[in-house]
Parts: C-alpha cells; sequence; structure tokens
C-alpha cells in the first residue's frame, strides 16, 4: 500500500534537491513553451540572462525591478505567517502611490530629506490604512480577510480612475490626457543611488533592504513575532495565553498592507514619476507570488524578489533580442511557482510504501 | 583565336579592378537603409496600431529613390518598459527612428537629449510638446465624422442619433461634435445619444452603452469602440472609427471615419533626409496633423450598403467630400467637450 506521510524533521540535502529540481523543472517547461511558439530556447534565455545580468546597469535594473517586489512579499509574508490570508496587496500598493501622490502636493515646500520622509510615510500609511481597514471588518464584523481585501482592491481602483479621468488629478494641458496625473514634482523624485549614466536604483531599493533587516528581527527575535507565528500555528492556544488577539490582527494587516503601501509610493516616485494605473497593477500579486516562493521567510524572500526581479528586467531584453512572445515571461513565473510548491510538498512529505498482509 | 594576357591588358584591368572597387561602394551608398523601431500601445488587431503597419507596408515601395525602409515593432509595453525597449533600440545604432505608437513623450523625454541623431515620434494625444528631435503626430477625423453624421442625418428614421466614445479627450471631442454638427446640417431637429465608456477597449461595456442608446431611440449610432454586436442585433446601421471594420461586421457596418498614416510618414522621412543632410532634428511642439486633402483621413467604402443606401444620399456626400477636399467647405473643428 502506498500513502504519504509527514517527513519527520527536514534534511538539509533533501530540501536543495527538491529546490533545484524545481527551478530546472521550471526552465525545462519554460524551455519548452519557448520551443512551441517557435523560438529559440538558447538564445531565448542568453538574452534573458544579459537583460539581467549582462551588466551594471542590467543588475540595477533588475535590483529596481525587484525593489517594490521584495517590499510587497515582505508584507505578505508577515500577514501569512499568522495564516491571515490578505490577498489585497494589488490595492495597497495603488492606495500607498496615491496617498504618497497627495502628500507631496502640500509637502513642495519643505527641505528635501523632509519631504522625501513625509512621502515615504505616508506611502507606508496609505496601503497600511487599507490592510487596517480589512483587519478591522475582520475583528469587527466577522468578514473574511480573503473577500474583503479583493473587493478593497476594486474599490481602490475605481478610486483612482475616478480621481485621474476627469477627477481632480487629471492632468489637463495642451491635449486633454486621461487616466494619468501630471508628473509628480521633479524637485520631489526619490534619488537615484549612483549617478547618471551608471543605472538606475533608486533609493527605495535601501528602503527595502532596511524593511527585509526589520521583517527578520521581527519575526524571529520579537515576542510581536512570536505571537504572530502562535496566531498561524494555534490562534485559540494563544488567546488563552492572554494576548489580545483582535490587536495582534490588526497590527498585522497595518503592517502587512504599509509594506506594500510603501512599495506603491517608490514607484510612483522613484520609477514612473507619473500616478497611472497601469505602472502600478501586477505588483500585488506578483508580490505574493515572491513570498510564497521565498518560503514566507524574509531570506528567502530577497532571493525570490531577485529572481523575479530579473525575469521581469530581463524579459524585455528577451523580447526585444529574440522575439519571444510577451505572455512567455507571466507563464514562465506561474511555472516557477508551481514547481516550488511543488517542492515545498516534497520537502515535507514522503510518500512511504508499505507491505500490509491481511 | 587565343587571348594573350599582354603586360597592358593585364594593368589596363587592374586599373579598371581598382577604378570598379572605387566607384561600387558609392553606387551603394546611394540605398540609404531607414530603419524605424516601433513601440505599440496595443496589440496589432486594434485599429490605431494595424493602420501604422498598413501604411507602412503600402508607403514602401513608394518613397524616393533608394530609400529602404524597413522596420520592427514590440508588443504593447508601457512605463519603465517602453523606455528601457527604446533605450535598448537607441544603443543599438541601427535605428533611424524610434516610434512610440501611443502617449511616450515622458519616455522620449528621458531619452532625446541623449541621443541627438535619433528621430523620436510621439502619436495621438496625451503627448507633451517636446520639440527637438520629438516628431508629434495627430489624427483628427472631424472632416470623416462630420460625412458620417451628414449620412446618419440623412437615414435616421426616429430622428435620434448615438454615439458611444471612449474617453473625452481632445482627438475624440473633435470626432463628436462634427458627427452632431454634420447631423444637424442636413436635419437640424435631430436628437443625440452620446455616452463615454472612460476606456479604449471595454467593448462589453461599449455594447451595454450602446444598448442603452438604442432603447432610447437611437437608430444610427457611430461606435468608437470595436463592438458591433449591438448594432447586429437590433439591425440598425452603425459606423466604425480609426480603420475599416467593415469585415467585423458587413450587416452593420455603413462605413467607417478611417486615417491614413502615409502623409505623416513621408513628412517624417523628408525630415529624416534633411537631417541627413545635415541640418539639426526641428521637431514639432504643436501636434501635426494631415487633413482628408492631404491624405491624412477620409471615410471608408459602403460595401454592402452602396446598395442599400439612397443614391441622392451618396451622391451629397460624395459631392461635399470634394468640397472639403477642395476647401470648398471647411469643417468646424470643435474640441470642446460634448455635454
Amino acid at each position: 500500500m502506498i500513502s504519504i506521510q509527514r517527513r519527520s524533521g527536514s534534511s538539509l540535502r533533501w530540501n536543495v534537491v527538491c529546490f533545484s529540481a524545481a527551478i530546472l523543472c521550471a526552465f525545462l517547461s519554460s524551455a519548452a513553451l519557448l520551443a512551441l511558439s517557435g523560438g529559440d530556447a538558447v538564445k531565448g534565455f542568453s538574452a534573458l540572462f544579459t537583460g539581467a545580468f549582462g551588466s551594471q546597469n542590467a543588475l540595477f535594473g533588475s535590483l529596481a525591478k525587484a525593489t517594490p517586489l521584495l517590499l510587497v512579499g515582505l508584507g505578505t509574508v508577515i500577514a501569512f505567517r499568522a495564516k491571515i490570508w490578505n490577498i489585497g496587496q494589488e490595492g495597497q500598493v495603488l492606495a500607498g502611490a496615491m496617498m504618497a501622490y497627495w502628500a507631496s502636493l502640500m509637502v513642495g515646500s519643505l527641505p528635501y530629506w523632509v519631504a522625501l520622509t513625509v512621502i515615504a510615510l505616508a506611502g507606508l500609511l496609505g496601503g497600511g490604512i487599507l490592510g487596517l481597514l480589512a483587519g478591522y471588518l475582520k475583528t469587527r464584523f466577522g468578514t473574511n480577510e480573503v473577500i474583503s481585501t479583493v473587493m478593497l482592491n476594486y474599490i481602490v481602483i475605481f478610486f483612482l480612475a475616478y480621481l485621474l479621468d476627469g477627477g481632480p488629478w487629471m492632468e489637463t494641458g495642451v491635449t486633454v490626457a486621461y487616466h494619468q496625473s501630471p508628473p509628480v514634482n521633479p524637485s520631489l523624485e526619490w534619488p537615484d543611488l549612483f549617478a547618471r549614466g551608471a543605472g538606475k536604483l533608486h533609493i527605495g531599493f535601501l528602503f527595502a533592504l532596511a524593511a527585509s533587516a526589520f521583517c527578520a528581527i521581527l519575526i524571529d527575535r520579537t515576542s510581536l513575532g512570536y505571537d504572530i507565528r502562535a496566531f498561524g500555528s494555534n490562534p485559540t492556544a494563544l488567546r488563552f495565553r492572554g494576548t489580545n488577539v483582535r490587536r495582534l490582527l490588526l497590527v498585522v494587516m497595518l503592517l502587512s498592507g504599509a509594506l506594500a503601501g510603501l512599495a506603491g509610493a517608490g514607484e510612483l516616485f522613484g520609477t514612473a514619476h507619473r500616478l497611472r494605473a497601469e505602472t502600478l497593477l501586477g505588483i500585488g500579486s506578483s508580490g505574493i507570488v515572491v513570498a510564497m516562493v521565498g518560503g514566507l521567510r524574509p531570506s528567502g524572500v530577497m532571493l525570490a524578489a531577485l529572481f523575479f526581479g530579473a525575469l521581469k528586467s530581463g524579459a524585455i531584453y528577451m523580447r526585444l533580442q529574440s522575439g519571444t512572445p510577451a505572455g512567455l515571461v507571466s507563464a514562465m513565473e506561474g511555472l516557477v511557482l508551481l514547481f516550488f510548491l511543488c517542492a515545498v510538498v516534497a520537502t515535507k512529505f514522503q510518500i512511504v510504501r508499505s507491505n500490509v498482509h491481511a | 583565336m587565343v587571348t594573350t594576357f599582354t603586360r597592358r591588358t593585364a594593368l589596363l584591368g587592374a586599373a579598371g579592378a581598382l577604378f570598379l572597387s572605387h566607384i561600387a561602394p558609392s553606387l551603394a551608398a546611394e540605398t540609404q537603409k531607414l530603419k524605424i523601431a516601433i513601440i505599440l500601445e496595443s496589440t496589432l488587431d486594434v485599429g490605431w496600431s494595424a493602420t501604422l503597419v498598413d501604411s507602412l507596408t503600402k508607403i514602401k515601395g513608394t518613397l524616393p529613390e533608394g530609400i529602404d525602409l524597413s522596420w520592427e515593432h514590440t508588443d504593447p509595453l508601457w512605463g519603465d518598459d517602453a523606455e528601457n525597449a527604446m533605450r535598448f533600440y537607441a544603443e543599438s545604432g541601427e535605428y533611424d527612428i524610434i516610434w512610440g505608437h501611443g502617449r511616450y513623450s515622458d519616455q522620449v523625454m528621458k531619452l532625446n537629449a541623449e541621443f541627438p541623431d535619433i528621430m523620436f515620434v510621439v502619436t495621438g494625444s496625451g503627448n507633451l510638446p517636446v520639440g527637438a528631435n520629438q516628431y508629434w503626430l495627430y489624427k483628427r477625423l472631424h472632416e470623416p465624422s462630420y460625412l458620417l453624421g451628414m449620412l446618419a442625418g440623412r437615414t435616421t428614421k426616429s430622428g435620434v442619433i448615438g454615439l458611444v466614445g471612449t474617453f473625452a479627450a481632445d482627438d475624440v471631442n473633435d470626432q463628436i461634435n462634427a458627427f452632431f454638427d454634420g447631423a444637424r446640417a442636413v436635419r437640424p431637429d435631430v436628437k443625440h445619444r452620446l455616452s463615454f465608456i472612460g476606456s479604449w477597449s471595454d467593448n462589453a461595456l461599449a455594447a451595454e452603452h450602446a444598448n442603452v442608446q438604442i432603447a432610447s431611440g437611437a437608430d444610427v449610432v457611430f461606435m468608437l469602440t470595436d463592438n458591433f454586436k449591438p448594432c447586429q442585433e437590433h439591425k440598425i446601421m452603425c459606423f466604425a472609427n480609426i480603420n475599416d471594420q467593415n469585415k467585423n461586421a458587413p450587416d452593420a457596418i455603413a462605413s467607417s471615419a478611417i486615417i491614413d498614416w502615409q502623409p505623416d510618414l513621408r513628412w517624417l522621412v523628408d525630415e529624416w533626409l534633411k537631417h541627413k543632410a545635415g541640418a539639426a532634428y526641428n521637431g514639432n511642439a504643436e501636434p501635426k496633423w494631415f487633413s482628408m486633402a492631404q491624405g491624412g483621413v477620409d471615410i471608408a467604402p459602403y460595401h454592402e450598403f452602396d446598395a442599400k443606401l439612397p443614391s441622392a444620399v451618396k451622391e451629397e456626400l460624395a459631392a461635399t467630400r470634394q468640397k472639403i477636399i477642395a476647401g470648398e467647405f471647411v469643417v468646424p473643428l470643435n474640441t470642446a467637450e460634448v455635454k
């Protein structure tokens, strides 16, 4: 008889085998897709690699793409470790960008670094408030956060559409533009870390690194982190221990949303410089994938964010160099997630064959 | 006869070879390669992009002798992805023109000073007047829209005509005003229904709006989006814009207000040749558009509706079209939002 059993303990060697196999399978199946669509897999992948890491410019481009994914991924880790299923990152990214944009309209006269801090805090606040709202609905009315966070996404997207299409933030000028704000005040753009020409990597990358350290310490070294993990494995026990579970849930949603919001603010002031839905959509959902692939651990999320950032950054080069179809990179992301989830299962369970004699 | 090579013939031959080897490159240099890299905002099944490729294909053989035109285009790209693609093309040094087929002046502004010998092109509303080596193409469809308005005014039985719009943008409002002006020119008491769906491509939403307009009496509808199902279901006459969409609904689309990029391309090729001859690029800061007389816009053939439309109406339209082309009649350009 064949049965599936949970593995006792974990072996580093077996984990390495599983995840290496996952990466290999993801690349092989992507190569098969590439070949099926008439492309040259070797040329395609070498273009992808050159586009992602081939030069200092390319490397910084990958890190810049990894920045929002890392922030959203970290926010997701905080929520998912507590088994609170915040999947409203798309809306929280937008809310962060919107709040930061709003703040930028008011802080123009402040000294630069003060203004920059206010904008970053506004980004945190925007995403945080949206997360907090879903948390409040859960603690007050028992609303399932899966539903409330997704529904809030729509509310935010349509609110942004209102603001930009005929609303107060719509750009007016030589010709009527639509669904975008005027460019942000150039003096409030987030600074690049390196001189012009060396590659574009804005200061948000440092924020993301700081957030990684913050999350790693929070989860592993603080009592709040202990509560988060305990809430994930046994909320009832935690309640009996005397922890204010309601407050914990609100804090988790606030932190989770805030990090996504900071990602939105960074994209707006570091990269896009103009509030527009198209440039922000997709970051939230990719960030969730990054968190899952990263094994819900800050160090893993850093690696996964770099991997997916490189994929996104190299993808443009691959498309232009080898003419691969646009959908392929999204398909690759999906395949990587799928095989990683398989690998996670393989590290935790084993197939046992036992001879049962009747 | 036995040919013998004397020393003289050998010398002559060598001189000839030397001469030819000098002349050959200059002969070859007369063919000038013009390579265009196009960043698309939508897929090629959308009229705005499809018409560009059509026009490029048509113009390829008609350019001044020796210009070898070729182009390639991307999948839809926006924001910093578009900027990265533009930079990739610019740095390759292979392209003379980098063409952002939509709202790309933000991206052009970050690159154009760095690549002064590359011509950047952006199209449509929502761009900024950068000047220098950015050329800004525009499309004004008010002239053909006016003609379609006349057709609507002449054929409506209910006296109510409709228009399903995208956004109240500058280059959409001009069509709407002209369409209603044209209808009122031939039937002053005509009533209109107008709505904006707030999207360039939400065809399902467009159908809902069309159905509402038809339910409230409209029996001729100008669809600025690509869904003609409501027209077919209610058996009413509709018009399309940007490209001739008759084949999508031959029983419903009587004609379309269409654009052609050939005059724009000819102008840009001239500007490029001037630059080749040593002049600096001098891109337009005001949107540049080509009229019906210049071949920039027109109305599409009636196809199946040729037999259905009264010949008096067709003649009236043809006469007005001629007057517009001859400059005897000027369709007012009104970009104010119609309420």
